[in-house]
């Protein structure tokens, strides 16, 4: 009777023993990800004066509007610009002439080719500021009497 | 009588043992979310073959059943302090027993799930998720530990 419950007991033990053992491990990984500083655009305007009914008049990019652009150091953005094609009836707008620089000196900054009143461009500086000065020339014929205005628009994204 | 007939049998208990087991999970690479903007929610899938989290699995045996169970950071840490919330979707890790980021079962992370290794031994584990960072969060690098860990049934 002994032996029977003895035999059994171990047979038990065995059986248990057979079965595959607990096994648990663990591994990680890194989750990385970096915060890009936000995009800032700020301006001044672009201001062509007085004009009589019938004229045209330049100014050039350095003594036009500015633009002055924050964003991360050595992070690729695009910049798409929209420009008006006039101001108001009779009054046009063409020869835009647009210049780039990473320091506030339009005399020794960079032409960007503008091809029509949209389109885009890539910039990168290392400060993580660019300039931007805008021109064009402005045409009126027979232009009623009154002040005009249309707005420049840039939006500025991290490529 | 009784103790020839017990010793014999408690002597075969170590030769009727299973065999040990062996379990290994490797990190290949975490969640990568690159560049984020402030106030944008970044999100990688698990199929993203170079952003999304992997583990490999490597143990013993066909066919094995184990459970995964992953430790999820709640955020990433960042200069001074600063945290961006992460978040978890209910299809955000995959399974794979063809280690295949092409070929996975989505499960929740967030619960403890049960996979079957391939006839190798083997299985690839793969997790994306959100990052969301505020509108006027910090610049700067953030990183979290994700850990998997694997248990083999008894």
């Amino acid at each position: 009777m002994r032996l029977r419950q003895t035999v059994a007991l171990v047979c038990l033990l065995a059986a248990g023993a057979a079965r595959p053992a607990w096994a648990q491990t663990s591994g990680s990984t890194t989750m990385t990800g970096t915060v890009l500083t936000a995009i800032t655009v700020t301006g001044s305007d672009l201001r062509f004066g007085n004009l009589l009914s019938t004229q045209t008049k330049r100014v050039a990019a350095a003594a036009g509007g500015r633009f002055i652009l924050t964003m991360a150091a050595s992070a690729p953005v695009t910049i798409a610009y929209v420009l008006p094609a006039s101001l108001g009836p009779n009054v046009s707008l063409g020869a835009w002439d647009l210049r780039s620089n990473t320091i506030n000196d339009p005399a020794t900054g960079s032409t960007v080719v503008v091809g029509s009143t949209s389109g885009s461009f890539t910039a990168s500086t290392a400060t993580g500021t660019l300039y931007l000065w805008i021109g064009a020339t402005v045409t009126t014929s027979s232009a009623a009497i009154g002040s005009y205005s249309r707005p420049i628009t840039l939006t500025v994204t991290y490529n | 009588m009784v103790m020839r007939a017990v010793v014999p049998l408690l002597l075969l208990l170590p030769a009727s043992r299973g065999a040990a087991q062996t379990l290994q999970v490797t990190g290949i690479r975490g969640v990568a979310f690159g560049p984020m903007l402030p106030g944008t929610s970044a999100v990688v899938s698990r199929t993203d073959g170079s952003r999304s989290a992997q583990f490999d699995i490597k143990g013993t045996g066909s066919g094995r059943v184990v459970q995964l169970q992953f430790t999820l950071p709640a955020a990433l840490s960042g200069p001074g302090g600063a945290v961006v919330p992460l978040s978890y979707a209910s299809a955000d890790a995959g399974f794979s027993a063809l280690q295949s980021i092409a070929s996975q079962t989505a499960f929740d992370p967030r619960s403890p799930y049960t996979a079957t290794l391939a006839t190798n031994g083997r299985g690839s584990v793969f997790l994306g998720c959100t990052a969301q960072p505020a509108a006027g969060q910090a610049p700067g690098n953030y990183t979290a530990t994700l850990t998997l860990t694997v248990t083999y049934f008894p």
